[in-house]
């Protein structure tokens, strides 16, 4: 008998359909991972396991429980009426948000307590809360914290703490480390992983990251629009998957490089950043003195035409902040960038209108990059502002062989942004940063919001459109796989300095700093 | 076109449908006013003062013998245009103070945020007060008084929504296409808070009506010969124990007016982008 | 926190020195020659000069300004002229019923609003929730003044249970100025109940929506349970801005609703005032209404940082 199980479990919001026939086993101590894209239903999956389906939720189906004695509830009795004695003391759940999954009023050591007060109120002690905190890697003297004074990892192990006080036979983790950097991802999943093995629980791990899945899991399935397509032990599904979109995933998991372009030898950069400086300064009252940060420190380092330069760091090293001064969206505290021919930054004064038509930009989330009440033919058109001299005419003819480039249809330019799909908007985006045609474009994480299996397409079209125009990228990107797909050179940044730089081979192959074999070591390859 | 598919839409929100017909009807009856009403509303003719309903006057008369029913599209009329001009003068004044403060940041900011606490504790009452011992009553002394206090209202909303539009990308690419500040709040942000602005004019429109109301009651507002909804309450008054159905009236439509403006704004509210209405939306009455 | 209580009493104190700066402005400075103003076109250059003397008007205006500001502080603010009477006492002796009403209005709109506001949040698009906000819908919409007079016909003048107005000092028969002050204070406070009701309830609707209220249920908590345990308190943070916002016009509604209970506050102070052309009652009157909205909002923000342990955070804003 396994210890929970799944048998047909379907669920529709009033016409919609979101699960359809869903047939999912855990056996007591097995570590089960569910991967699926946004909206494949793999989060109401795990919350109808838990009885907290939203009240408009209609399921169907039938859930077994097997702790102590087997239990059977038929699916549409579920809701706020059924006695579910378990949640929170049989089955334990990790939620993915770090930042709002806490009580922001409330001590942690309070609220891993009132779990303890409701399930085990013979350990509810200072000491036992303790205990609990250290399981987790933290110190037990933390229990006094409140949620915002912990970073988002901590935050997330108080969540873990929460989540075993009742010590459960079932731990159920939905995304749980998917708002986090990668370093403390790696972190968490290997405390759960640990955790996990030591007090012989079951798990079921949801992520959209086939990575994570693999590193933890021994069984893995796979969901797909609400429909289960495919599920067996890692290494068959990891090595020979059969369905074709679990393929796609599969695949999208370990990106390959790209072939090289022959580039026109040349010896003036394209780029040349000399000390760039940006700091931050807050100050709590007017009569204190600034606290001063500085996000990015003395930075220096050049690009040349038609080249690909990396730039990865753990989150908050000040690689976002570089970015934008190099785009000209903020200005710098010291140091300047000569773009060129042009030259601008601290003492030298803002970006001039010539070099900001060559410099575009991508950003990570292709629902933010379009106002949502402007149609994409006037948002196309708004870089070309800087183009005075066209007529409307040659604006329009621009805004057409760009969105032809990126491989989209110029009938559908008169519809607004919500018509168009998350990666079609992400060409739209690499649209509108090439239709002035520019020297250097700026890709901030370009891929990292797009589901798994269409991420490879972007990066091609990227690689495609490089070839065409020689243009210099810089590419940011917390994902090292993807960077030594795509990228010639890389950077490594570190509380706002440059800590390594050179070839990608052989800065991934030979790190020497110590951020670099963090980052390395933290990398979840299937 | 897609704008009236927007409104059409509206309608499946029964609140809004409810709120909507209610407030076009009285505020066409209070519109008519201007050209017609079913008897004159300066005639005195004491000899039929206190009349009971009858079919010619079917909500009697007052004090002075003249009919209550065309009294009281006078006196809505003139509460609304108190309530309508005080919302423009919150709108021009505040919405530009708001936008700025979003996009501009730091010092100015600083500046338009101590303002606006400033004016909040200015209520309209005690503005009604200093402009009445300089000038007199009046009910633009009433619009003006209940405009300053929506300034900060306006101001407030605008801010906040216009700082949740400023942290998205497309506001970066435009500032990478070379749009100014003032370009960037004109063609992006404001017509993407221009949903929140509209909700909160509904209920500072609605809190007017009630504004206007209390100070034409207490004699700071629209003063005789003219007429406003709070003007016919104060003259109520005196004769309320002996003929309570003239305060009732009157009453009544203040209370119905503002019920189905503020259920048109909460009609309108619910449809609207969630992250949007947590931004800025305050409801403060007036 | 003491540099955050340090960093708002400075703050209070400007608006407050700004906020009087204004009214000494506008009341004082801007009529031109006050005297003049207080006694009419027709006066007699005696009086008038006798006047000026009287207030110490033939002294520059920043000098008068100074004076103003000082007797806040000794309790000193002249003479009225029209009463005969000193202001302090005069707007002491007014306060002492507004003061209680306001106060009064606003603990009873706490103690109705907010429970309802709650048990509406509780059954969240259920029959209880859509009857409790169709009436709250309706007590925004009432005018006080106008619900004022009703209480006065069906509890005064009907079922003679309470007076119909008029006051009786405190030190002279406090069970009657008591009595006096239920009609009124009930006036101002279900139409404030209504409001805060409403700001509580979707305030809470809000809460629940969260990823805490979530983790709370997944602890095993019940729905109600997680509501009160964890979603009432984060849902009280931005209701009491509101409140802190709604106590100005419960002072406006006192000078509003004091004029249907021919109740003697500073409201009628203020009135008699202006009709009389007393310009050094009125900016003075006008001066304690402001600042104390200003004390009540900083009060509020005192009270936020005392709830919320996020204040450090969000410092010096």
């Amino acid at each position: 008998m396994s210890l929970a199980s799944l048998e047909n479990l379907s669920i529709r919001f009033g016409d919609r359909q979101v699960l359809s026939n869903i047939n999912l086993r855990i056996e007591a101590g097995a570590r089960v991972g569910l991967v699926g894209e946004s909206g494949s239903g793999k989060s109401l999956t795990a919350l109808s396991l838990m009885n907290l389906l939203p009240e408009s939720a209609e399921a169907s189906g039938v859930i077994h429980l097997n702790f102590g004695q087997h239990v059977k509830i038929d699916a549409t009795q579920l809701g706020e009426d059924l006695p579910f004695p378990y949640r929170g003391a049989q089955i334990g759940m990790v939620f993915q948000e770090p930042m709002t999954a806490l009580n922001p009023l409330m001590r942690i050591g309070d609220q891993i307590g009132e779990v303890l007060a409701l399930h085990r109120p013979d350990l509810n002690t200072k000491a036992h809360i303790g205990q609990l905190l250290e399981e987790v890697d933290l110190r037990a003297d933390m229990h006094r914290r409140y949620p915002h004074e912990l970073s988002g990892g901590q935050r997330q192990r108080v969540g873990l703490a929460m989540a075993l006080a009742g010590e459960p036979e079932l731990l159920i983790a939905d995304e749980p480390t998917s708002a986090l950097d990668m370093i403390t991802q790696r972190g968490v999943i290997d405390l759960i992983k640990r955790i996990a093995s030591a007090r012989q629980m079951g798990l079921l791990f949801i992520s959209h990251d086939l990575g994570a899945v693999a590193a933890l899991c021994d069984q893995i399935y796979v969901l797909e629009k609400g429909k289960l397509v495919e599920h067996g032990d890692s290494q068959t599904i990891l090595k020979n998957p059969q369905q074709p979109y679990t393929q796609r995933l599969v695949a999208a998991a370990k990106p390959t490089k790209r072939p090289e372009f022959s580039r026109p030898a040349q010896r003036e950069p394209l780029l040349e950043i000399d000390g760039l400086t940006r700091q931050f300064r807050q100050k709590r009252y007017f009569w204190q003195s600034p606290d001063i940060t500085t996000a990015v420190d003395q930075v220096s380092f050049a690009l040349h035409s038609g080249e690909t330069l990396g730039l990865v760091g753990p989150s908050g090293c000040g690689k976002t902040s570089l970015s934008r001064m190099v785009a000209g969206l903020d200005s710098a505290q010291g140091g300047s960038v000569q773009f060129d021919g042009h030259r601008f930054g601290h003492g030298v004064g803002p970006i001039p209108m010539a070099a900001r038509r060559e410099i575009s930009m991508v950003f990570q989330d292709p629902f933010s990059s379009f106002d949502p009440r402007m149609r994409m033919q006037d948002a196309l058109l708004e870089p070309l502002h800087l183009m005075p001299e066209l007529t409307t005419a040659q604006k329009q003819k621009r805004v057409h062989e760009a969105v032809q480039r990126v491989g989209l249809s110029i009938d559908m330019l008169n519809r607004y942004p919500h018509a168009f799909s998350g990666g079609q908007r992400q060409r739209l985006a690499i649209a509108r940063a090439i239709v002035l045609k520019p020297k250097l474009l700026i890709l901030d994480e370009p891929v990292s919001a797009l589901d798994v299996s269409i991420r490879g397409d972007v990066l091609a079209l990227l690689h495609d459109l490089q070839e065409k125009f020689g243009m210099a990228y810089l590419f940011i990107s917390h994902d090292l796989d993807v960077v030594r797909a795509v990228t010639d050179r890389v950077m490594v940044m570190d509380h706002g300095k440059i800590v390594e730089h050179g070839k990608v081979e052989d800065v991934f192959d030979h790190p020497q700093a110590e951020i670099t074999k963090k980052l390395l070591d933290a990398r979840l390859t299937i | 076109m897609r704008m009236f598919k927007q409104f059409a839409s509206n309608f499946r929100h029964p609140s809004f449908a409810i709120g909507f017909v209610l407030s076009a009807v009285l505020i066409v009856l209070a519109l008519l006013s201007l050209v017609w009403t079913p008897h004159p509303t300066d005639g005195v003719n004491i000899a039929a003062r206190f009349g009971s309903p009858s079919l010619e006057h079917f909500l009697g008369t007052d004090f002075f013998g003249r009919d209550i029913f065309s009294m009281l599209m006078a006196g809505a009329l003139t509460s609304l245009r108190v309530a309508v001009l005080a919302v423009g003068i919150g709108m021009v004044v505040g919405v530009p103070l708001g936008l700025l403060a979003a996009g501009h940041g730091g010092w100015l900011e600083r500046l338009i945020l101590r303002f606006n606490d400033f004016v909040f504790a200015f209520p309209a009452i005690i503005t009604a007060i200093i402009i009445t011992t300089l000038f007199g009553p009046s009910a633009i002394n009433a619009m003006i008084a209940i405009g300053i206090f929506n300034i900060p209202v306006f101001a407030r909303v605008a801010r906040g929504g216009a700082l949740s539009i400023w942290t998205l990308d497309y506001v970066d690419a435009a500032r990478l296409s070379g749009l100014k500040v003032w370009q960037i709040s004109v063609r992006h942000v404001l017509p993407n808070i221009l949903s929140l602005l509209i909700v909160q004019a509904t209920i500072q429109l609605s809190l007017g009506i009630l504004a206007e109301a209390g100070l034409s009651y207490i004699g700071l507002g629209t003063q005789p010969p003219e007429t406003s909804l709070g003007l016919m309450l104060k003259e109520a008054q005196s004769f309320f124990l002996a003929y309570p159905m003239q305060a009732v009236w009157p009453g009544l439509t203040i209370i119905i007016f503002v019920m189905a403006l503020n259920l048109m704004g909460d009609g309108l509210r619910d449809q609207m982008d969630p992250k949007l209405s947590k931004a800025g939306g305050i409801n403060v009455a007036g | 926190m003491v540099g955050y209580l340090i960093q708002r009493l400075l703050g209070v104190a400007l608006t407050l020195l700004v906020a009087a700066a204004l009214i000494f402005f506008l009341l004082d400075v801007l009529p031109g020659d006050p005297a003049r103003f207080m006694l009419g076109i027709n006066a007699s250059d005696e009086a008038l000069n006798a006047l000026r003397q009287q207030l110490g008007l033939d002294q520059p205006a920043f000098v008068r300004f100074g004076q103003w500001l000082m007797g806040l502080f000794t309790g000193d603010l002249g003479m009225s002229a029209s009463q005969r009477a000193p202001i302090a006492e005069l707007i002491l002796e007014r306060m002492q019923l507004s003061l209680p009403l306001a106060f009064g209005a606003l603990v009873l709109s706490t103690l109705i609003g907010l429970p309802l506001g709650i048990l509406a949040a509780q059954n969240q698009g259920k029959i209880g929730d859509a009857g409790l906000m169709g009436l709250a819908q309706i007590g925004i919409a009432i005018p006080n003044f106008w619900f004022a007079m009703l209480l006065v016909v069906v509890f005064a003048v009907t079922l003679k249970w309470l007076p119909p107005g008029g006051f009786v000092p405190w030190a002279e028969n406090p069970a009657a100025a008591f009595r006096a002050l239920i009609l009124p204070t009930i006036a101002l406070a279900l139409p404030q109940a209504a409001i805060l009701a409403r700001v509580m309830r979707t305030s809470l609707v809000d809460v629940a929506r969260q990823d805490f209220i979530r983790t709370a249920r997944a602890k095993g908590l019940s729905k109600n349970q997680a509501l009160w345990r964890h979603g009432v308190r984060n849902a009280l943070l931005p209701v009491m801005t509101i409140m802190g916002l709604q106590f100005a016009f419960l002072i406006a509604g006192t000078i509003i609703v004091e004029n249907v209970f021919y109740l003697p506050g500073l409201g009628r102070l203020i009135f008699t005032a202006i009709s009389a052309r007393d310009l050094f009652v009125v900016r003075s009157a006008l001066l304690v209404l402001v600042g104390l909205v200003v004390i009540i909002m900083f009060l509020v923000d005192l009270l936020y940082a005392l709830v919320d342990p996020r204040l450090k955070k969000r410092a010096g804003n």
